[in-house]
Formats: C-alpha cells, structure tokens, sequence
C-alpha cells in the first residue's frame, strides 16, 4: 500500500477560559485553541447564567416589570430601568416633569462614572497591577456613596418610575454630591495620567485587540468599544430625558486598541462628572420629579414602543408590546454586551493567551445582560424562546 | 562534627531557621505590599498578623485534602519539592552565618549548581508531575524566564566575588589575616572582604549595577509583579501550581519563599559584607544584618506593588535589559579595573 496524501494536525493546546476563570467576574466561556502562546481560535460560548427575564416580564405588570428589568444588570440597572420606563410611558402616552427627566439624567450620569471606573480597575486587575485596582476601587466608593445619597442604594437604586423618579433631591444632598464630584475629578485625572504614562498598561493595552472601523460595523460593535475604534456613535445624542439641554462631548479616539478603548471610558467618567455637575447647578424646580403613584393608570391601552439609551456599555435597546392588559405582551431587551462578545471571537486571533483577558476586559463585557435560550425548530422554522423551567423539563 | 553538621542543615541555619525566616519574609511581603495599596494585609493570626503565613502553611499541612488527579504523580512532585528546599539548605552552609562554613576553591560554582539548577528543575518538574494545560503553559513560561534570570542573577553575584578575589591577590591587607589563607571565589570569602571594597568608587560603581541587576532578577526568581508571567493568576487560573493542593501546595509554598529568602541572605553577604561594618556575634551586627535584610526585602516589595504584569516575552526582555546587560557590564568593569590595576 503506497501513501499518497498526509493529513497533518498541528499541535494546538485548547485552553478553556471559563465559565469559571479568576479573569471572569461572571460565567462565559471562551474556548482558546493556541500554538505555543498564540491564539489561533477562539469558541465564546455562553449560557451559564440565562434567567428568562423577557418570560419573567411577560408574566408581571408593567409596574412590577420596572424591578424586573433593573435586575437585568447590577451595574447598570438604572439604564435599563430608565429605557423600559420611557418605552411603558411611550405607550401610556406620559410626559415625566423636567426635573424629573433632569435627576434622571444624573443617576444614569453617575451610574456611568462608577461602572467605567470598575471596568478599570478590573483592567488594572486583570494585567496583575493590583495596586491600582485598590485605588480606582477606593475612588469608585465615593461614586457609591454619591449614588446613595441621590437613589437610597449603592448598587440597586430602584430609582425609576412611570411619570419621574421615587426620590427627588433636597439643597443640602445637592451640596453633597457636588462636594464629592469636586473631590473625584482630580482622582479621574490623576488614573489617565497612570494609564497614559505606566509602562506595563502601556505595552500590555497598545495594539492589543486592534478592531478597526470596518469590523464595528461589520459585527454591530456598540459603546466605547466602537467609539475606541473612531465610530462616532452614541445613543445620548437623539437627546431623550434631559439629554437634549445637557452640554456634554461625544468622546471618540481612534487608537482602535484596548488602550483606546480604556480611554475613551477614562474621558468620559470626566465628561459624565461635568454633566452631573452642571445638573447639581442648573436643575429645574419646575414640576414634581416624584408623580403620585396613586394617580398612575391601572389601564394599559394597546400600543408597541421601542426606546434606546447609552448605557456604560452602549446602545440598550427595550421593545415593549401592550395588547391592554395588565402585563407586557412582549418585552425584548438588546444589550450592548450581547453585541460586543459574542461577535468579538475573530479579534482574539494572531495575540497571546495572555492578551485574551485583556482584549475581553477591554469590551467590558456583562455576562448577565448577554444570556439568551433560543430553541429553533428546524422543521417548522420556528424560534422559541425558553424558561430555565421548561430547558429542564426538556432536557430530563 | 557531625553534631554541628545537623544543627547547621535542619535547625541553624538550616530547615528550621530558614523557614521561619520565609514565612516572616511573606508576611512581611504581604502587609508591605498591603499597606501601599491601602490595605491591611495579615492581621488575624499572632500579633498584627505574624503567625498567618505559618498557619497556612499548617493548614494547607495539616487540614486542607490533597486533590488527585488520574494523571497526576503527588509523591514525585513532593519528592522534587523537598530536593528543591535541600538544595537551598545545602547552600546556606556556604555562607559565615552558619557554624559549619564550607569553603573550597570555586565554590560559588556549586552556589549556582544548587540555586540556579537545582531550584527552578525542581519547581518544573513539581509542576510537571500534575498535569494540565494552564501547567504545561505555565512550565514553558517558567523555563522561558529561568534561562535569562539564572544566567543574569550569577553573572550579577558573580561582581563581588571578582572583586574579593582580586583585592585578595594584589592586596591582602585589605582582609584580616585569619582569612587570607581562605579559598578564592568562595562565597565565604567574598562576603568577609566585600565590605572594604565599598571605598572604592570603581568597586562601588559596579557592585551597585550589579545589586540592581541581581534585585531585578530576585523579582523575576520569586515570580513577583512584574514578572509573576508563570503563575499569572488572570490568564492561566494559577499557571505552574494550578493543580497542587493541600501538602504539596504547602511545599511549593515554602520552596517558594525559601527561595526568596535565601537570595536575599545571599545578596546581603556577598554584596554588602553581612553584618559589615560588625561582626556576626555583637548585637550591632545583628542589627545591621536585619536592617540590611528588610532594606532588600523593602524594594522587592515596591517594586511588587508598583507594577502590572509583562507578557512574557516583553518581560525577558526587560530581565535581558535591566538585569542580564547591567551584570554584564557590572563585571567588564570590575575586569577591566582588575587588568589596568
């Protein structure tokens, strides 16, 4: 017998990365194929952390469903219950006061700051440099306690409701949180400096994860992952709740890398600070931020709504069907980091295993908000979305 | 003799003495490094958190189970645990601190055989004998930096030691007369007339490029920040001992600060003469030869606390510029001073 092909296989080490890995803060699971050092391929799969929240919300009223929705995502849980709240009064054809729509703005503006600051600490954290992970998260406290003052929580504000917000803010809280932005921006500006001049952040960020302009389009890339590679996209610009009378910079760089990526949410924590602060100065006292919950409707008429806001991560999308009864119809959530990771495989390839933490960290990925079960039935050409109850009930 | 000779390996400054100064080596690494990053660091165990080290070391000995594997091989990697803290015992006997002092001809050559080969074979191979593919990339990370660290930390303690040797041949009344008759190229020799040699700008210039070269290096051999690329936590779970557990954890453990603690005992003799400008038995000594000890034990220290992580290539490359090319030129100014002397 003579040989005439040969097949050969090169020697490829499989790394699983997840779903539980100290460089993940949730469970995803990157499956990294590498020679040597190299990454040649990389598998993201997800769904170890689906909840059913679009069932869950389908099953509540739409007042319950403003608790659901907040629940999506720890660190950004006021975006997404200030999207779904604007879709509901969309349908409910409801006008929030100014000062409502101002305080609006500042929850989500301070929410921004704190969920770019953990992102860079995690960074920091993620390229062995604990030391400056301690301090941005020392700093980040001051945002936490900033968040307190105005919504009554660190994390979960709940702050959100049909027609305004549950809290409004007094003269004497107003001079606290102004007090503690004054004291952060200097801590911002000193952490830019560290990543702008720091040898281990410089060399292990540049060029590390370069998505060029093309490729955000291309794979509906969002947020400052986008506007890192000189994608000048940003939901806030359609000026929804107060946005269209707060001055504020689109930040976009085009380092296209993870350095850039980092910066662009360095540049704007300072941007997101000078908004609260005009906010703190110029919010209106016309017209109760806080509306009377007795008074809200209890009847829902028909309608479909689709609002969008820019979270830390970028565009949040909620659709919202009523078919005028007491829940939902259909609520459909589009997350940024749905967009983000689980398109990003191909910017993995040619880097190093170590630089596969790194590139995933530089999207600021959240794992919770990306969860989806979606059964398609190939005979029929259906999709359904699934229950955690009903996968198990299937799967026995 | 023989007597001496057991009190010299396991008790002072052997297995005993050694280990004890490794555990209040990590705790003092750990509340250091806290304190900057504005942590407390150990605080629960003995006093402001002395004991903790100790007591994990007991814990991980005594109480946590030793997870097997099917392909894994537990004992030979305890076996090249406890041959890796041998050889870092046999060694101190090198130095005037212990009541046996070996010395012969060269014998910082069998310094380099026990710490430089002896030490990183055994960490690979403990990591080797339990298999997995964060180890396997670890262990490659690993070798990767041994083969620039080694050479550069020994061409760096190599200085001190051209230098007492040369003081001794041209001018032997720099040393005291009961020591001149002492082997050359030894380490017990060297660390006895080092000291005087500080006077010297030239001597001085190159032992203090050499003591940089041969800390940076020390960083690398303990797998501090920035060069802690083999155990990289965030990218490979734990990198070389991911697998290990219970015992055999404790044993890398210790074989780890063991390590650190005797490169940097080393480093003080053969650099900075000891307890020079004292004597081992006064009080002054002491005192000198721990201050000098928690001065190196300080930098290592900041620099942990200072830095990220390299990938590791970039970290041999800054092992290959800021330790391996500084030794280099530490010691080609030493010979040349030694040629045109």
């Amino acid at each position: 017998m003579t040989v005439d092909k040969v097949i050969e296989i090169p020697v490829s080490l499989e790394v699983p990365i997840g779903p539980q890995h100290p460089a993940l803060h949730e469970p995803v699971m990157l499956k990294v194929y590498a020679e040597g050092e190299e990454v040649v391929k990389v598998e993201v799969n997800t769904g170890y952390n689906h909840r059913g929240i679009e069932r869950l919300t389908e099953k509540n009223s739409f007042y319950r469903n403003i608790f659901i929705v907040s629940r999506v995502c720890g660190i950004c849980n006021i975006v997404h219950s200030d999207v779904y709240v604007r879709a509901v009064e969309q349908v409910m054809d409801i006008e929030p006061s100014r000062r409502a729509k101002y305080l609006r703005v500042l929850a989500m503006e301070l929410e921004r700051i704190h969920s770019h600051m953990i992102i860079n600490a995690i960074m920091a954290e993620i390229l062995g440099y604990d030391t400056l992970f301690m301090y941005i998260m020392r700093d980040r406290e001051k945002v936490m306690k900033a968040k307190e003052i105005l919504t009554g929580n660190r994390v979960l504000g709940d702050y959100l409701m049909v027609g305004g917000v549950r809290r409004d803010l007094n003269e004497v809280d107003r001079e606290r949180l102004k007090n503690i932005l004054v004291k952060l921006e200097p801590e911002v500006w000193k952490y830019i400096k560290v990543f702008e001049e720091d040898e281990t952040l410089w060399k292990r960020l540049r060029g590390v994860g370069v998505i060029k302009p093309r490729d955000v389009t291309l794979h509906g890339l969002v947020g400052p992952t986008a506007r890192g590679s000189g994608v000048n996209i940003d939901a806030r610009r359609e000026g929804y709740d107060a946005y269209g009378e707060v001055p504020f910079n689109i930040i976009v760089r085009s380092d296209m890398d993870s350095w850039g990526r980092m910066m662009v949410r360095w540049h704007e924590t300072i941007e997101s600070i000078s908004m609260c602060k005009y906010i703190l100065e110029n919010l209106p006292s016309n017209g109760p931020a806080v509306p009377d919950e007795t008074r809200l409707p209890r009847k829902f008429p028909v309608g479909e709504a689709f609002a969008r806001v820019e979270a830390p991560r970028g565009e949040l999308t909620y659709y919202v069907m009523s078919d005028g009864r007491q829940n939902p119809y259909r609520v459909k959530i589009r997350t940024p980091s749905f967009n983000n990771i689980i398109n990003s495989g191909f910017s993995y390839i040619g880097h190093t295993i170590a630089d596969v933490p790194v590139i995933l960290t530089s999207y600021d990925p959240c794992i919770s908000c990306m969860e989806r079960a979606i059964i398609t039935d190939l005979r029929r050409g259906e999709r359904m979305y699934l229950r955690f109850k009903d996968l198990s009930t299937r799967l026995k | 003799m023989i007597i001496e000779l057991m009190i010299s390996t396991l008790v002072f400054p052997g297995v005993l003495f050694i280990s004890a100064l490794s555990f209040f080596t990590e705790w003092y690494l750990r509340k250091g490094v806290a304190h900057m990053q504005s942590r407390m660091g150990p605080t629960y165990v003995g006093p402001i958190g002395l004991l903790q080290p100790f007591m994990d070391f007991v814990k991980l000995l005594v109480v946590k189970e030793e997870t097997k594997q099917k392909y894994s091989l537990t004992w030979l990697a305890e076996l090249f645990g406890v041959l890796g803290i041998s050889a870092i015992v046999s060694s101190l006997l090198l130095l005037p601190l212990s009541p046996i002092r070996i010395a012969a001809d060269y014998d910082f050559l069998i310094y380099i055989y026990l710490l430089g080969v002896m030490v990183p074979i055994a960490m690979v191979a403990m990591s080797l004998c339990m298999s997995n593919p964060f180890v396997s990339v670890g262990a490659s990370r690993l070798l990767s930096i041994v083969l620039i660290v080694e050479p550069a930390f020994f061409t760096g303690m190599l200085t001190p030691i051209l230098i007492a040797t040369h003081i001794s041949s041209s001018a032997p009344m720099f040393c005291e007369e009961a020591y001149c008759k002492l082997p050359l190229y030894s380490i017990f020799y060297s660390s006895i007339t080092i000291g005087s040699a500080w006077s010297n700008p030239i001597y001085a210039t190159a032992l203090i490029i050499g003591l940089a070269a041969v800390v940076v290096s020390v960083q690398a051999k303990a797998m501090l920040n920035p060069f802690n690329i083999p155990e990289a936590e965030q990218e490979l779970i734990a990198g070389i001992k991911t697998e290990f557990s219970g015992p055999l954890l404790a044993i890398f453990n210790l074989l780890h600060n063991v390590e650190l603690s005797s490169s940097i005992l080393f480093i003080i003799y053969v650099f900075l003469g000891g307890p020079y400008p004292f004597r081992h038995l006064s009080i002054q000594g002491v005192l000198v030869l721990m201050a000098k000890y928690i001065a190196i034990l300080t930098l290592v220290a900041v620099v942990r606390a200072l830095f990220g992580r390299f990938r590791v290539e970039q970290g041999v490359w800054i092992l290959v510029k800021y330790s391996l090319i500084p030794a280099i030129a530490a010691i080609t100014i030493v010979s040349l001073s030694n040629f045109y002397a």
